[in-house]
């Protein structure tokens, strides 16, 4: 019988947001979601413009994916702007937002150093892992 | 995105398989010669591209660019998506008030029961982070082999020498499979070819009175003398290992 041990999460394990986690805390994500918008995209939204599904284009392959049109607008506008992620976001909403700006692929504590300056791998990885899950934010492995 | 194998390095770990040892092996048996170091590793460099391009979908027409429009039917190749090979099946307008229009691909690949979109004539290229005109490097057996020869040379000669199968002479090798065996009687007849001469002689001379089948070749056939003589205390070799002359061991010790 396979024994299921709990590995501690080190600077090279992967996170990622599991949606799943939302669900089970009765978070709306589509709330949680609209939240991420910059402003003008939250007027869009208002206006009734982020409706139902649009094609995302990953930028990395040309690849073409069926997203909601808020999810896309966060991927496609918002997180190039400075103040999705400004000086004084705080750690777990600049990590959730990596992630989300990374369409959900897995980062490393480390990966997420890289991009979000403020912090070193020690610290993003204690938030991480300290205490219950936060924002849905747990390792890849983990479930 | 380029191939594994167009990387340094996978060329640095390489080290021989089991797996290119036969390949090794087909080369040889297709040639029907002994190889040399040189011919060996540019025809195993050429199977691996060969076979590279059979697993990731075969030859295709282009290599994917977003900002081009495709017809139904042709198939392309994706660097950005380790080098895979689709066809396109069917193409509808993009649906993205955010970029006037474009078009969608739909791509079948090989194995794969879905059909994945690809972005076409798309003109938004601040929304790529990849230039779609840089064409990436061919898949190049030639390529590949000037680059990393040396490694390549070094790796398989080092496998060659430890491998049981494999027997050398000079700077050519052949699979001991192959080679023809020169029994006792035919040595004997070398040996008193050379004691009548008087002199040293090649190979190509020795073979004409030994009794031997001519069907492997006569490439294979001179290998398998000089291998044999080279093995065979009475034979000393007076000449090059590329121009092999024969002689008596005992008639040059008088
Ligand atoms: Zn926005």
């Amino acid at each position: 019988m396979a024994v299921l041990t709990k590995v501690k999460p080190t600077a090279e394990t992967l996170f990622h947001i599991q949606w799943d986690w939302f669900r089970r805390n009765h978070v709306d994500t589509e709330v949680l979601l609209r939240e991420q918008l910059c402003a003008e995209c939250r007027q869009a939204l208002d206006e009734g413009k982020l409706m139902g599904e649009v094609d995302w284009i990953d930028p990395d392959t040309g690849e073409v994916f069926r997203m909601d049109a808020v999810r896309e607008a966060i991927l496609s506008h918002c997180r190039w702007k400075p103040e999705y992620i400004s000086a004084t976001t705080p750690l777990i909403t600049a990590v959730f937002r990596t992630l989300l700006a990374n369409n959900n692929c897995p980062l490393s504590a480390h990966e997420l150093a890289q991009r979000l300056t403020r912090w070193d791998p020690e610290t993003i990885l204690t938030v991480l892992s300290r205490g219950d899950v936060k924002w849905g934010i747990t390792p890849t492995n983990g479930e | 995105m380029v191939y594994t194998i167009q990387n340094e390095s996978f060329w640095q770990a390489w080290r021989p398989s089991e797996e290119d040892m036969d390949r090794l092996l087909e080369i040889f048996l297709e040639q029907g010669r002994p190889l040399t170091l040189d011919d060996m590793a540019r025809a195993l460099v050429e199977r691996m591209v060969d076979e590279l391009k059979i697993q990731r979908g075969g030859e295709a027409d282009a290599v994917y660019d977003p900002t081009l429009l495709y017809e139904v039917g042709t198939r392309l190749r994706f660097p950005r998506l380790n080098n895979i090979v689709g066809e396109v099946v069917g193409v509808r307008t993009g649906d993205n008030p955010r970029y006037e229009h474009f078009s969608v691909l739909r791509v079948k690949f090989a194995g794969h029961p879905d059909v994945r979109e690809f972005v076409a004539d798309f003109h938004h290229l601040h929304a790529l982070n990849f230039e779609p005109h840089a064409a990436p490097e061919e898949l190049s057996a030639e390529a590949i082999y000037s680059a990393y020869r040396a490694t390549i040379h070094e790796r398989l000669e080092a496998a060659l020498g430890a491998s049981e199968e494999f027997v050398r002479f000079g700077d050519v090798w052949l699979p001991k499979a192959l080679v023809v065996d020169i029994n006792v009687g035919n040595r004997n007849i070398a040996e008193a070819m050379i004691d009548v001469m008087g002199k040293a002689l090649p190979p190509e001379e020795l073979l004409t009175e030994m009794e031997i089948s001519d069907e492997v070749g006569r490439p294979i056939l001179i290998f398998s003398v000089n291998h044999a003589l080279a093995q065979d205390e009475r034979f000393v070799n007076r000449g090059s290992e590329q121009r092999p002359l024969w002689y008596l061991r005992r008639l040059e010790e008088q």
